[in-house]
């Protein structure tokens, strides 16, 4: 496992178990190295020999036990646990070396000479066993390793060696072999050094149970649970077919070879029957696996070919070093052309955008969504004359931390193009409706003018001549008025809207003292509802309420009394205002041409007006989100509703370039 | 004509909306002193005594009012708005800008060059009758005129 990436499949909670178990087993070697120290000092047979007529731990032996449990007590002390480990090695080696040369010093007696001796009468060595001593100066490598943060590995295979010598003396107490008790006096160790040494070898797999050999044992993966499960099966299974045969031949007198035989039979039938556990427990594993493996490989190509697929979308990924993880075809195509160069995996981007100029750009972006910005900009590309729409993402992990980015770039130079030309139109439109307002305008007030000058300068005019130059003079300040509308309504789709607060209310009655100051019919009675706030463009607002309310004080002047009415609901998502008179209404049938331009459901003669008015208020409802309609019955009234969002969100902003 | 005895200067290319305006004034017996060009360049000449009204060397324009319309050939209302207001000889004479536009951006231009004044001609003949009445009054009439400046033409 490199630093830094997760380990898949730990089981925590086991491994802090064992930790916490390798400490117990510290303590219990110590105690065993002291309690039976004690024995010796105030020789209770029992403590140094818990069977009896077998050998006796040596008083050294305890002592060396208590050197590795503080060894090992005192790990993160370096010079401590070294000094002492070293220690252990050279009473063990010395140990052997005297053994082997018959050199008569024993180390062991400068402790409890006397009672040695007295021991040494029997015919049982007390010594250290020579295999003892060989465990010993095993540990003694063990923690001199471990101090050193050798590779686990070797310190590892020395502790599972040490269990194994440890099991060897026990299995051999068990079966009750009988070279233990004579023929080898000096090779068998005590039972309770045997578990000693088998404590200690425990203590040092389980603390380091999370690597080297022991890493995989202690997975939550399939290789682990299954280690877990069969290796102390196997274990125990094993030293009882060995205990079977054993007890065949002492209680029914069968011959040793049967024992061995069935023995070994029944280690056939348990190791095979492990394996197939295992194998079938591992291919189920694997069949899963693979079944993933294929789906991830498929979704992999399917997404691989729909990215590919994209002709006018290049692509790119990279993670967090630049450097490219992923990339349509359509990416390495423009590369190709653009710095004639080749994308792979793995690449630094450096080496693909060979302009130190766009690199250096890029990479400032990215390193900006690296941090957590959304980029979107155009770009000019000179060297291809073409236009680019760059969007840069950020790619998470399943964590939700940014991990890299995406760059997508799309060819954005008939867009470009277009707006360029948009942009243009708009312009000429604003030259002609400038020429509009200020051209058409002049001749009507010269026709207006001059009839006027006439009717002054000529003062005896019939009635009937009268009556033709008024039709001349009205209708030419008609149309002065209608191009005003016109223009005003023009303007509308090309303004943008200033959202602000508006009290509604004073708005409201802004507009009421305007008009009902110019209102034909001076009897009018307005019932003023609860009117809510809104967001809106307090121009624009003011000009629908303006040309609602004139059109229901219009279409009402031939009632004695106009009542209008005017409120607001508001939901969670809209405000509605409604404007309802009691005037002539107009046919629902014809509902549909209310808004339309220069669209006018009575006859010019009954009610004046241009036909613009409600479809500048229309327009303006609609730029603001919001939908208008009405409702109406002839000679009872009309009622208007129109909505506005609460929302600023529901209004179309326009698309801004940077 | 002589630049010193011009009270009011009505620049419009337009000779029927002139006659229009001239005739309001008359009416509110302004418009004895009144000039009209209906060309830009002609109208800072004859303010500045130079080209054709170059004979006029060493009087002094210093009217009441100038009447200016935006939309003139060649050199716009907004040119010669610029020149009058940028001259130290005429920057104090009162111009208000008659035109026929209502765009935002024109009022704004025209404020800030530094017009006194801006209206909007109505198409209606008895308004605009009304409009050309009071504001010649105004400032013909009513409105303290600056002193007349002690410079040489």
């Amino acid at each position: 496992m490199t630093k830094g990436k997760e380990e898949i499949g730990v089981d925590t909670a086991l491994r802090s178990f064992l930790k916490t178990l390798s400490i117990y087993l510290i303590y219990f070697v110590i105690t065993l190295g002291l309690i039976v120290l004690i024995g010796w000092g105030f020789d209770v047979e029992f403590i140094k020999r818990p069977i009896s007529g077998l050998v006796a731990m040596n008083p050294l032996t305890a002592f060396c036990f208590v050197l590795y449990g503080a060894a090992l007590f005192w790990q993160e002390r370096k010079m401590l646990t070294r000094t002492l480990s070293l220690l252990l090695i050279l009473i063990s080696s010395l140990h052997i070396v005297f053994y082997l040369t018959n050199f008569h010093f024993q180390v062991d007696e400068v402790l409890f000479n006397k009672s040695l001796l007295i021991e040494g009468e029997g015919k049982i060595s007390n010594r250290m066993a020579l295999n003892t001593a060989f465990c010993f100066m095993l540990s003694g490598f063990i923690v001199v390793g471990k101090s050193f943060k050798l590779n686990s590995f070797y310190y590892q295979i020395l502790a599972v060696m040490l269990f194994y010598f440890a099991n060897f003396s026990l299995i051999g107490y068990a079966y009750g072999v009988k070279e233990f008790y004579d023929l080898l006096s000096y090779f068998p160790m005590a039972v309770h050094t045997a578990i000693g040494f088998a404590a200690a070898s425990l203590a040092i797999l389980f603390n380091t149970c999370n690597i080297g050999i022991m890493r995989d044992v202690t997975t939550s993966l399939s290789g682990g649970k299954i280690a877990r499960i069969i290796m102390p099966l196997s274990v125990g299974l094993t030293f009882f077919a060995g205990l079977l045969a054993e007890m065949l031949q002492l209680k029914y007198r069968t011959s040793e070879e049967l024992g061995i035989a069935l023995a070994a039979m029944l280690i056939i039938v348990s190791n095979t029957m492990f394996i197939w556990l295992a194998i079938i427990k591992i291919n189920k594993k694997d069949r899963a696996h693979r079944i993933a493996e294929s789906k991830v490989r498929w979704t992999d190509s399917l997404l691989r070919s729909s990215i590919d697929s994209l002709r006018d979308i290049s692509i790119i990924s990279v993670d967090k070093n630049l450097r490219c993880i992923s990339y349509n075809k359509s990416f390495a195509k423009s590369i190709k052309g653009i710095y004639n160069k080749e994308v792979d995996i793995g690449r630094p981007l450096s080496e693909i955008i060979s302009l130190p100029e766009h690199y250096e750009d890029l990479r400032e972006k990215m390193s900006s969504v690296l941090a957590g910005e959304v980029i979107t900009e155009e770009k000019y590309l000179k060297s291809e004359d073409m236009w680019f729409e760059l969007r840069y993402r950020a790619i998470y992990d399943h964590n939700k931390d940014i991990v890299g980015v995406t760059l997508l770039s799309s060819n954005a130079t008939y867009r470009k193009v277009k707006e360029a030309q948009l942009e243009s139109a708009n312009k000429e439109l604003e030259a002609f409706s400038y020429t509009v307002a200020h051209d058409l305008r002049a001749p009507l007030r010269i026709i207006d003018g001059y009839l006027s000058m006439l009717k002054e300068d000529l003062h005896d005019l019939d009635n009937e001549s009268q009556r033709l130059m008024n039709i001349i003079s009205n209708n030419a300040i008609k149309m002065g008025v209608l191009i005003d509308e016109l223009l005003n309504f023009a303007k509308l789709g090309r303004r943008d809207i200033q959202l602000k607060d508006i009290d509604t209310c004073p708005l409201v009655e802004e507009v009421l003292s305007e008009q009902i100051s110019v209102a034909e019919n001076k009897n009018i009675d307005v019932k003023l509802g609860n009117l809510e706030n809104m967001k809106g463009d307090p121009g624009l607002m003011k000009q629908v309420f303006s040309n609602l309310i004139s059109n229901s004080l219009k279409y009402s002047k031939n009632k004695i009394e106009i009542i209008i009415e005017i409120n607001s609901f508001r939901s969670d998502e809209e405000i509605t205002f409604c404007v309802k008179d009691n005037g002539v209404g107009f046919d629902m049938e014809y509902s549909g041409k209310l808004f339309g331009v220069f669209q006018r459901l009575h006859k010019e003669s009954e009610f004046e007006g241009t036909g613009v008015g409600l479809a500048t208020v229309e327009r303006i409802i609609k730029k603001h989100g919001g939908k208008i309609w009405a409702e109406s019955e002839i000679d009872k009234g009309t009622t208007f509703y129109f909505t506005i969002p609460t929302e600023t969100k529901n209004v179309k902003q326009r698309w801004t370039l940077n | 004509m002589d630049t010193e005895l011009v009270e009011l200067l009505l620049i419009e290319d337009n000779h029927h909306e002139a006659e229009l305006t001239m005739r309001n004034l008359k009416k509110s017996k302004l418009a004895n002193n009144m000039l009209h060009i209906d060309d830009g360049k002609e109208a800072l000449d004859f303010m500045f005594n130079e080209g054709q009204y170059s004979y006029n060397k060493g009087k002094v324009f210093n009217p009441k009012l100038i009447l200016l319309d935006l939309k003139l050939p060649k050199m716009s209302g907004i040119d010669i708005l610029r020149k009058i207001k940028k001259d130290p000889r005429t920057q104090n004479i009162p111009v208000v800008i008659l035109t026929s536009s209502n765009e935002v951006p024109d009022i704004d231009a025209c404020y800030n060059e530094g017009a006194n004044s801006y209206i909007v001609k109505p198409v209606n003949f008895s308004d605009f009758s009304k409009i050309i009445g009071d504001l010649g009054m105004y400032w013909i009439l009513t409105n303290k005129h600056p002193n007349q400046p002690n410079v040489q033409m």
